[in-house]
């Protein structure tokens, strides 16, 4: 339904000529919940907006469905009135003079086939129910709460029943709480409405539960995408792998090369061999990162007959977080940190073992 | 209630340069506030909007009136009129609206500068992307938000140009060519101080009912009657 090749952006700010886009290519089905993840300035923003038509690429080439909207080669820039989108901005952009039926009238009142005022009453309304805020059609927007302002916002991009929606943080300037139940509400109805959604977040934890694919991009470039799964357990770059939750790693070079069909092979590192999964086609002396997520690090007890992936560490820190306790543990000069189950009994300053499930240690090339 | 009385405001009927000073004066003031709205809007749009490399000079230049009193400004206008005599343009309510303008363009593309910062980008992003032009964005979404900021300064500028004296006393030339603010001077200078009092009540109750009737057109919410079908 989008299709961008080869996509490249710069624009001019105070300090210079930026290169915010560096060759983008991706390609988001019909009916998909498409999230690009990425810290600030990592040009997440700038794609989307290359998209809507806010942004003048310099080179690629855009398809929104079978229409061509941009292409550096042929020439071709549709303006944005003219792209079949709808679009959340992060700051909602509600127009402050309108009250909140005229600012989900607005677009259906600026299309060339014009509408009748029934059929602008029943969109309108229809909309507004759709996002709960019937009963409000007559309030002036700016006496609006926030939440109230981003399901308004909502209702004007989809009143016009568009064929791509396009999210720009559009949950960044909610509180913590009413972010977390947006979050839901916000798949269950593009899911719903079977509407295919670019959505674009810093928000690691927005991109996983609400995303069919999630494409990590940094400076520029997409660094990974996949399944959020994919993305949180088998990251392939020590980016996407610092980026996506908290991650231990391990430095190591390759003692016994991958064998067996779950390729696990073993490192030497400085706390000891760990037995993990290698990258396909890595050879024996060369240096990997081992990257192991603190919740899958077990703690086990002193005599255990477990013998793999065994580590003595020292306690240096234990904080309570509520759900979870965390640890920070030394292995010689390493530094591990792992979360246990509240209840668990640790002491700081205690010497205890770890067992590192060796399915769970994923190697990565290292520099 | 013996000591009120209607005969100054008869006098004023009577005496044959104020209907001249009353036309000149709407004249003048109407075309300078115009002429600062339109001037410090284009100013503003350059200085906020654009990336003109000279914007934050062009901002500067437009300030600088303000620093410049009134009558050192009418001398400096005085001179330059003078100098090109091939537009006639001394001596006549013109001359005053220039003046004028030029002095309250400090005003004026202050307050559009705030304004013009104020109106997010994404305010009119979000009108293009809902499929709005270029100019149906500008008549739905810039210029409404714009509104109370243009009413705003038209007012202010109507007020300060009726009644500053400094400027017009150095520009005007000849009785047809008066201000109010003018007449009052020469008027209270000739002994006429009980119909300068009336000129001044006139003039105050006029300003006030000015203002609020523009300040009711400009500042009202737009407010859009949902068709109830």
């Amino acid at each position: 339904m989008i299709s961008i090749r080869n996509l490249h952006v710069h624009y001019q700010t105070d300090q210079g000529r930026v290169h915010a886009v560096r060759g983008i290519d991706l390609a988001v089905q019909q009916g998909q919940f498409y999230t690009l993840l990425g810290p600030s300035g990592c040009g997440k923003t700038t794609t989307l907006r290359s998209v809507a038509g806010l942004e003048t690429p310099d080179e690629g080439e855009i398809f929104i469905g079978d229409d061509l909207v941009f292409s550096s080669s042929r020439r071709i820039a549709v303006p944005p009135y003219n792209r079949d989108i709808g679009m959340v901005f992060q700051s909602y952009a509600i127009w402050p003079h309108l009250n909140v039926f005229e600012n989900v009238a607005f677009p259906l009142r600026e299309m060339k086939a014009r509408s009748s005022q029934p059929e602008i009453h029943k969109k309108v309304t229809a909309a507004l129910t759709l996002v709960q805020l019937d009963g409000l059609a007559d309030r002036p927007a700016p006496f609006l709460s926030g939440g109230q302002q981003q399901r308004l916002a909502l209702a004007r991009a989809l009143v016009k029943e568009p064929r791509v929606l396009l999210l720009d943080e559009p949950l960044s300037n909610l509180d913590a709480k009413l972010r977390e139940e947006t979050r839901f509400e916000l798949r269950e109805l593009v899911k719903r409405l079977k509407i295919t959604t670019l959505y674009v977040t810093h928000d690691q934890l927005e991109a996983l539960t609400m995303s069919d694919i999630v494409t990590v991009m940094d400076q520029g470039r997409i660094v990974q995408s996949g399944t959020p799964m994919e993305i949180y357990q088998a990251p392939q770059e020590r980016f996407v792998a610092n980026f996506i939750g908290l991650t231990n790693f391990i430095e190591g070079r390759v003692d016994i090369a991958a064998t067996g069909e779950n390729g696990l092979g073993e490192a030497n590192t400085a706390s000891g061999k760990i037995r993990c999964v290698l990258p396909d086609g890595i050879h024996s002396g060369e240096s990997v990162i081992i990257v192991i997520r603190p919740e899958d690090i077990n703690i086990i007890a002193e005599h255990s007959s477990e013998k793999e992936n065994v580590l003595r560490a020292k306690v240096e820190a234990v904080i309570f977080m509520g759900d979870a306790l965390e640890c920070q543990l030394s292995v010689g000069n390493q530094r591990l940190r792992t979360k246990l189950h509240p209840s668990s009994v640790v002491r700081q300053g205690e010497t205890v073992s770890l067992q590192l499930p060796p399915l769970s240690c994923r190697a990565l090339r290292g520099a | 209630m013996k000591g009120m009385t209607l005969k100054n405001y008869r006098f004023l009927t009577q005496y044959g340069e104020v209907g001249d000073a009353l036309k000149n004066t709407i004249l003048m003031v109407i075309m300078t506030a115009t002429a600062t709205v339109l001037l410090s809007f284009f100013v503003s749009l350059v200085v906020v909007r654009s990336k003109f490399w000279g914007r934050k000079l062009l901002d500067q230049l437009a300030f600088v009136p303000h620093a410049i009193p009134g009558i050192v400004l009418g001398i400096a206008f005085f001179w330059v009129f003078l100098k090109i005599d091939f537009i006639p343009i001394y001596g006549t309510v013109w001359a005053i609206s220039i003046g004028f303008t030029v002095s309250f363009l400090s005003y004026g593309s202050r307050a559009m500068n705030a304004s013009l910062l104020q109106i997010h980008k994404e305010l009119e992003e979000a009108a293009y992307v809902s499929g709005a032009r270029p100019w149906r964005t500008l008549l739905r979404v810039f210029l409404p938000l714009m509104m109370p900021t243009f009413v705003g300064v038209w007012i202010w500028v109507v007020l300060h140009a009726v009644r500053i004296a400094g400027l017009p006393l150095i520009l005007y030339e000849g009785p047809r060519n008066q201000v109010l603010s003018i007449l009052i001077w020469n008027m209270w200078d000739q002994g006429y101080v009980p119909a300068v009092a009336a000129i001044g009540t006139l003039l105050m109750l006029t300003l006030l009912l000015l203002t609020l009737a523009v300040r009711y057109i400009g500042f009202r919410r737009q407010v859009v009657q949902s068709p109830t079908v």
